[in-house]
């Protein structure tokens, strides 16, 4: 053994024995006198898979592999998100707007929601052009807010669009929003100019509603509803029907948010 | 502290595992244990395992074909096998991740790490995601203690559910354990805590600790935290709260994902040694700690010191 695979077989050997010798002054019974240590990278050289353990996991996994592989719909471009607007952002928006419209009628509320608002840091990944699968969604949408509507002020509302404005965009529908300089510099809901004394029904998630993302003029709305429906189902769903209906999917950019020079 | 990186962890694998042909570490003389004299105690350590029952996919683009419970099992079967006097404990964040949490909550989670034979776990920040109600359910699944000392659940439908510590015997040695979880507020939604009061960590700790050694005489005092292993800014951590304890011999902590080379080694508050370690997250590594025991407590010096050098 040469000099220098020596030294490294010793330098191996000194980082897997970790020996740390411990003499605890000690009036207990029983001393610690000795403490080994090594952390242990669980790889596929730790050994097999364990069976029984697998066992165990197997129907779970089958039973999710089912469910995953399923076929949402198909899409004719990816959907990516970006801002000021993109085609995720403005797809999952409007699900939710359209979700919002049909749970007030269903439920006989006697109003419309106005706009709906999807926070962009919640969108976790994009989709693919052609076939999108539950997993997709899953990977897209992996947590379990719920979609509420609230009552917001004229005033609150405007400090969305600052917000929104000053975070470059956001997934909103329903209203329409020219940036520049990072502030406010257009704002109309279905077509007409905010009403600072008007009140607008928004859709968005139960973590917005309550005030995440820094969006605290949500958290104390005029009224709140909890619709009880998962967002991620709600998208499967809508996107599913959606597909039936009109088969492929595609999404455009409308400029409901834009960038003014 | 050093990051784990991919070619130092192999070596770690093939010089402690294979190279050697055992799982155990152990240096002193076997007649030494053959005659009672010393005793040995293993502790398996996880930390963050969101979920992550299989081994990442092949696809994975930095941890294809590793981690995983299932793989993560076969090694804790194998030590158990060679180490009579072995506890596996869990540091928290065993829930959300993959879509195994998703489908089938923490029941699932709870029941693997059942089978897995683990002795005891915390709470961390992510076992709140679907609120208590699902903790409630989840905790009915496990055979294990979950020790919690910081949370207080009187006022929720957790209450009596957790532990505040435990003690566990393991070849006549006695180990408590207390459990520390991270601030909710501001970091879970208050709905999903509801009436969970939270006490202030390093009191906890030195409460525990005391009771557990002085009250209790336990040989060994090892913490449970969800607390993370450190933080640039003026947030108590795991390297911050060991220098402030006195009869904690270990931390094995979570929430920062942290992989470390090797435990550190600190000083408490009376000058004695604490280890604090962390194994990652997705069960991409276990923390495997031997304590060796003089029972006779006659020696003042190390019988022998071996480690291949």
């Amino acid at each position: 053994m040469n000099f220098i695979s020596k030294y490294n077989l010793m330098r191996r050997i000194s980082i897997s024995f970790f020996v740390i010798l411990f003499l605890f002054s000690c009036t207990h019974h029983l001393t610690v006198r000795e403490v080994n240590t090594k952390n242990i990278s669980v790889d596929a050289q730790v050994g097999p898979l364990d069976s029984l353990l697998e066992s165990m996991v197997k129907p779970y996994r089958d039973s999710i592999k089912n469910d995953m592989s399923s076929l949402v719909a198909v899409s004719a471009t990816p959907f990516i998100k970006g801002k000021p607007e993109s085609k995720l952002t403005n797809l999952v928006s409007d699900i939710l707007l359209n979700f919002g419209s049909k749970y007030c009628k269903d439920q006989n509320t006697g109003f419309k929601p106005d706009v709906a608002f999807v926070n962009y840091g919640g969108l976790r990944a994009s989709l693919p052009q052609g076939q999108i699968t539950v997993e997709q969604i899953f990977e897209l949408m992996p947590f379990e807010n719920e979609i509420v509507l609230i009552k917001i002020s004229g005033e609150s509302f405007e400090l969305m669009a600052d917000q929104i404005a000053a975070s470059g965009g956001e997934g909103v529908a329903g209203m329409k929003l020219g940036i520049k300089n990072g502030k406010v510099s257009n704002l109309t809901v279905g077509g007409k100019k905010t009403d600072r004394t008007a009140t607008y029904w928004l859709v968005t998630n139960d973590y917005i509603a309550d005030g995440g993302d820094q969006m605290d003029m949500f958290s104390n709305p005029v009224e709140r509803i909890n619709t009880k429906m998962k967002i991620r189902d709600v998208i499967i769903q809508s996107m599913n029907e959606l597909y039936k209906k009109n088969g492929i999917i595609s999404v455009i950019e409308d400029g409901r948010i834009y960038n003014e020079q | 502290m050093g990051e784990f990186t991919m070619s130092n962890r192999r070596t770690f694998i093939k010089q402690s595992i294979f190279a050697s042909g055992a799982l155990t570490m152990g240096a002193l003389p076997n007649e030494l244990f053959a005659s009672g004299e010393l005793v040995k105690l293993t502790v398996l350590h996880t930390n963050d395992m969101h979920c992550h029952i299989d081994p990442f996919a092949d696809s994975n683009a930095e941890y294809a074909g590793r981690g995983g419970m299932i793989r993560l099992a076969s090694l804790v079967a194998r030590c158990r096998a060679e180490n009579p006097n072995m506890l596996l404990l869990d540091a928290g964040d065993m829930f959300q991740g993959t879509p195994y949490f998703n489908y089938f909550k923490g029941d699932l989670m709870l029941k693997i790490m059942s089978k897995m034979g683990y002795d005891a776990g915390t709470l961390g920040n992510h076992e709140f995601d679907n609120g208590l109600g699902d903790i409630q359910s989840a905790l009915k699944c496990a055979t294990f203690p979950i020790i919690s000392s910081n949370y207080d659940f009187s006022d929720t439908i957790l209450n009596g559910q957790t532990k505040t510590h435990q003690i566990l015997k393991k070849g006549g040695l006695k180990i408590g354990i207390y459990g520390l979880g991270i601030e909710l507020y501001g970091l879970v939604g208050k709905q999903n805590y509801a009436e969970t009061r939270y006490y202030n960590p390093l009191e906890t700790a030195l409460k525990m600790e005391s009771m557990l050694k002085k009250d209790h005489g336990c040989d060994l005092v090892i913490c449970l935290s969800h607390l993370g292993y450190s933080y640039k800014q003026n947030k108590i951590s795991d390297k911050s709260l060991a220098p402030q304890t006195k009869y904690t011999d270990l931390i094995i902590g979570g929430h920062t994902h942290t992989f470390l080379d090797k435990p550190l080694v600190m000083k408490n508050a009376l000058g004695k040694p604490v280890l604090v370690n962390q194994a990652g997250w997705a069960a991409l590594a276990t923390g495997m700690i031997e304590f060796v025991f003089d029972r006779s407590g006659k020696m003042k010096n190390p019988v022998a010191i071996v480690n291949n050098l």
